[in-house]
This record gives structure tokens, sequence and C-alpha cells, in this order.
């Protein structure tokens, strides 16, 4: 958004100088070299877009027609729709239970004193950075010690510890800033604990828990480390779409990958829609 | 009259940091109560104890009759005004103000009601449906004054209320807040830096230092009568010196003064004071009994009055002058003129230092 902003606020400010030409040189450098950069991050995403209307198999430029078949073929899929589903199905439920965890322990971690807080900030933080074959690994050899059987549900939890990070982060960042006061302003007025965080806290934290919450959301939709481990039979989308590459690439996972971007879209709107912080808004 | 608040022996310790030092006090019903001390004297500590935001190590709080001390915030009939207001941004104005209703459970129609005529009360009627980040300092002031009286608490804690406010907006929430406690006849209790505040507002003021109770009075009884030089100091301008009674006579800054019998212990070393406006300059050659012979140093000119600044042996005193309007200027002396000082006798004040009352 900004980077589009910022270029064709660069292209206006080129027309508005372009008597003087010494400086019309170093803006043009500008937009070529902000240019390049869009490209870079944008390019491979409409080759992937535009490819999955290509009536060939090849992907060789140029492209001999349009068609919507790979689509159609996608609706017939059955495993790929089961594999979407899945992943639906694992995102949402990792998101809720890491925010039904993170949150609380956000303010635990902001409104409490406790011997060892620091420690155990630290250590809710680190699976982040932990890479994802580590936490996938461990979990498996728990799980099995354990006597779990590997399913989505163990997918889930393997998720969840990984993005409980993300979460707590997030919300512990907007704890900071909200006025102590606001809740002993509640307390005062006679809310109990619970009205306080549901009538007060919840509302002046929103944005930065629906954040994480899409972030969540987004993050365990196409991981695959952790998945790889954790699941039994079932596929998620990402590891469906990697065990078909080992066939080649199809035009219906290009197809496949331009409804993700399209839903991806979705999101990122759906989130700047929702973290809006219209001040005193409800 | 009786008993509202009643602080007992109350301490409050943070870590090896002493907050509040064994303070014990009493508010009445209906009284207008500040405390008053410079940052980090304990008196915003002890209004959180009342408030229930802190615990007292030591000690217990009493209020109408019941021991609260161990009682969180929301189990006290206590309501207080922030110093940042800390009004919910999210909410509408009406729907701060009925906050502590409806989390009562009181019903919707009648809190809006409640609301409302809580908001008449502070003039703010018709910004029921105002975002709070639309209203300037002084209306949000004042919805925080009627969000923590709708409930209609058995006390009404004010944290530095008006310290938010620029000067001119000051004094008028000043008059408002004193009429607004006329008008629902609440018990207040008001933490300030700010002695002109707390000698206009209050019925009663505790002067407060290093968690301690330096004097508990009437403003006019701090103002004329302060038990040490530091409560002095803190309220108003005082002048001070050392001297030594001897029967009707005050031998301090290389002279004699006129004192009232009694005034002080024979012979012991005490400091004395007297305010700016409590003295005279007189011209060289007028006969006077008792007073001080001074060098005229410097001249602030305040209007009305002017502070003429005085040396006597080495001692630097104010006086305040009022001026005579139609001869301006004329009434007052000039840098370097010789004078002499005449100090009501009654109004030279004997101050304990380092003592407690």
């Amino acid at each position: 958004m900004t980077l589009l902003e910022t270029t064709s606020a660069a292209v206006i400010s080129t027309q508005s100088v372009s008597r003087k030409p010494r400086r019309w040189g170093t803006r043009l450098g500008w937009s070529v070299t902000i240019g390049a950069i869009l490209a870079f991050l944008y390019v491979p995403i409409a080759v992937l877009v535009l490819f999955s209307f290509n009536t060939s198999r090849s992907l060789s430029w140029p492209m001999e027609g349009l068609t919507l078949d790979w689509y159609r073929k996608l609706a017939g899929n059955e495993q790929l729709i089961e594999a979407v589903g899945n992943s639906f199905y694992v995102a949402t439920c990792s998101t809720i239970l890491t925010l039904v965890i993170g949150v609380p322990a956000a303010l635990a971690l902001d409104r409490l004193s406790f011997s060892g807080k620091g420690a155990f900030r630290k250590l809710v933080l680190l699976p982040i950075a932990l890479p994802g074959i580590i936490t996938g690994i461990s979990m498996l050899i728990l799980f099995r010690m354990v006597g779990f059987t590997l399913s989505l549900e163990t997918v889930i939890i393997g998720h969840a510890t990984a993005l409980l990070a993300v979460v707590v982060t997030q919300v512990y960042a907007r704890l900071q800033r909200l006025p102590r006061s606001y809740e002993e302003a509640s307390a005062d007025l006679g809310a109990s604990g619970l009205q306080t965080f549901f009538f007060v806290t919840l509302p002046n934290i929103r944005s930065a828990v629906i954040g994480a919450g899409l972030l969540s959301f987004t993050l365990s939709f196409d991981e695959i480390p952790v998945t790889f481990f954790l699941t039994g039979r079932d596929n998620t989308l990402p590891m469906y779409i990697w065990s078909t590459m080992r066939r080649g690439l199809t035009p219906e996972i290009n197809a496949v990958g331009a409804l993700i971007v399209a839903f991806s879209a979705v999101l990122i709107v759906l989130s700047v829609i929702l973290m809006r912080d219209k001040p005193g808004a409800r | 009259m009786t008993e509202i608040v009643a602080l007992k022996n109350i301490s409050k310790h943070f870590g090896t940091v002493i907050g509040v030092d064994n303070v014990s006090l009493t508010v009445e019903q209906g009284e207008f109560v500040t405390l008053l001390g410079p940052s980090g004297c304990g008196k915003s500590t002890l209004l959180r104890m009342i408030g229930g935001f802190e615990e007292p190590t030591q000690g217990g709080v009493v209020i109408s009759g019941k021991d609260v001390t161990h009682l969180p915030p929301n189990k006290r009939p206590v309501n207080i005004v922030f110093q940042d207001y800390a009004l919910f941004p999210h909410m509408s104005v009406g729907k701060n103000v009925g906050y502590g209703l409806r989390v009562g459970g009181m019903r919707r129609t009648e809190v809006a009601e409640r609301a409302s005529d809580a908001l008449e009360l502070v003039g703010l009627a018709d910004r029921f449906d105002a975002k709070p980040h639309e209203l300037s300092g002084g209306q949000r002031q004042r919805v925080a004054l009627a969000r923590a009286v709708v409930r209609q608490p058995k006390v009404l804690l004010l944290d530095e209320p008006l310290s938010a406010l620029d000067a001119n907006l000051r004094e008028a929430m000043q008059v408002e807040l004193k009429r607004l406690q006329r008008k629902v006849g609440l018990t207040f209790i008001m933490v300030t830096h700010d002695q002109t505040e707390a000698l206009a507002l209050s019925d009663r003021v505790i002067v407060m230092r290093e968690g301690r109770v330096m004097q508990d009075g009437t403003p006019d009884v701090l103002y004329d009568r302060p038990s040490s030089s530091y409560v002095a100091g803190f309220i108003g301008t005082t002048n001070l010196f050392q001297g030594q009674v001897r029967g009707e006579t005050l031998h301090a800054l290389g002279h004699q003064l006129l004192v009232p019998k009694g005034l002080a212990p024979d012979g012991s070393m005490l400091t004395f004071g007297f305010r700016p406006e409590k003295a005279e300059i007189l011209p060289l050659d007028a006969a006077a009994k008792g007073t001080l012979p001074a060098t005229v140093t410097d001249i602030l000119y305040h209007g009305n009055s002017a502070r003429i600044v005085v040396d006597v042996s080495g001692v630097s005193l104010s006086i305040d002058q009022t001026i005579a309007g139609a001869r301006h200027g004329s009434g007052l002396p000039e840098i370097g003129d010789r004078v002499q000082i005449a100090i009501s006798p009654d109004r030279i004040m004997v101050l304990a230092d380092e003592v407690a009352a």
C-alpha cells in the first residue's frame, strides 16, 4: 500500500518539478528503483495468476489462449477440496486456540508482576525463533511418547504453540500503550474483573487482537514443516500442492494459487477495515 | 457532623521506599478536604488507598463505618476522578457516564435517564452522543465528574483534577467544582500540589511531606498560623528569620521588635515569620516604635500592589504594599531608599520546625 502511494507521489512530483532538468534525473531514478522493487515482489504472483487461465499445459510465453478449464477441473478434484477444507479447519482452530491462550497470557505479562516474569516472556516468544522443523520433530516425539494418534488436531496444537508468540507480542505491545487508568476507572465504577475485560479492555485492544488473529490464520494456513511432522493421513492445502508438484507444475496448481491470492486479498482488505482505529468507535 | 472516612495509622511501603508513613485522619460528611504537597509526598498514594487501588502495608481504612481495608475498588462506596480523566474512548459521553449504573445491572432506559441528569448537572446535556475525543479538556473534565457522581458515592476522590487544564480554564473549573460540591452535598477528597487551588476550594487542607502529615487545618489557619517553616513556605510567601523572645521584645535581625506577651518561651532561639502583606513600609523619619531600618533592593510591580524587597542586616524580606489608585507611583519608595519596616506584632508567627502536627 505504502509503496504504491510512494510511487504515485513520486510520479506526481516528477511532473511538478519537470522544469528543473537536474532534479528530473533523480526523480526518474527513484521511480525506476521503486518500480523494480514492486516488480520483484509482484511479478511472480502476476505470472501465477495469468498462467492459471492458459489453455496450454506448458508454461511458455506467449500464452496460447484463455480458458477457465483449470478452475472447472479444480471444482471436480475431491482430494483438493478436502485439503482446502482441512486447511481452513486447522487454521481456524489454531487461531482460536492461540487467541484464547495468547490474550490472557499477554494480559498476565502486562498487568501482573510475578517472579520469573522476564523469563516467562522470553520463553513464550522463543518458539517463533525456532525453526518449524524443530517444533515439528519435538512435538512428534512428545505425541508419540504420550500415545496420541497423529491427526489434524495434533497439527492444530503444533501450530498454536508456534503462533502463540505472534499473538502475545502484538497484544502485549498494545496493552503497554493502554492507560492503566481505564481499567482502574472501570473497577472504580463497580465493574467486576470480567466486565472490565469485556467492556473496557477488549474493545481497546480489539484491533491488535484481530490483526494477530488474521496473521496467525495466514501463517497457519500455509504452514508446511510442522504440519509435515504432525499430520496423520489428512492433508492440508500446502501439503497437497507440495505432493502433487512431484508430478510437475500444472495449470491446476496455478489456479489454486490464484484462488489463494484472491482469498488473501480479501483477508487483507478485511483486516484493514476491521483494524482501522476510529477513535471512539465501538 | 458524622465521620465518613477514617484512616487509622495507615502506612504504605513500596519495597524499601516508604510512600505513606503512619497517617491517621478523619473526614466529615460533606467536607471538602484537600491533600496538599509536592510530588512524591504520598498524597496520591493516600488517595489511592481510600479508592482501593493500593492496599496499605499497615493500618486500616474505614468508610462510613465499614472497614474496607481489603476490599477492591468495585466494592467501595467511593468514586474517583482521575488526573487523565480515563474516559473510555470507545464509548459515547452518555455511555461513559452511565457505565457505572449499567455494570450494576440497572435497566437501559433508566441508565440513560440518570446519565442525562448527571450530564445536565455539569451543563453538558447536549453532548450525550459525542465521543470523548470530540470534547475540549474542560468538557472532558466535567464528563469525568458526572460519571463519578452518577453512582451517588459516599465520597468523591479527585486526583489532581485541574492539572491537565490551562490556567484560565483552571480558575473557571475551580468555581464549577465548588458549585457542584455544594449542589450535590458530597464529601470531596482532592489531591493537589497547587496551594492556591487548595486554599480556594477546601474546607480543610492537609499538608503532607515525605509520607507524613505536616499540618491539618482550615485554609485560614494554615495561612495565618502555619506550624512549621515548611508549611509556611509551601502556602503563600513567608519571610523567615531567627530570633529570641525576651518578655515583649523579639530580638532578631540585629534589632528589637514588639511582640505580644507569651508569643514564645523566653530566651530560646526560634524561627519566626510574617507574610509580606502583614508589614508596612514607613519613611525613615516617621516616628514609630519597634521598627526595622531597611534598604529597598527591588520593586516588583503587580498592578494593584507591589512587592518591595528590602534588606535588613543582610536578610532579604518581601513586603507587599497596596498602591493607591489616584496617586500612582507616589506611594512607592525607590530602589536604594532607606526606609523602616513596621510588622504588625500580632501577625508574627512562631514556627516549630521539623515537628509534625
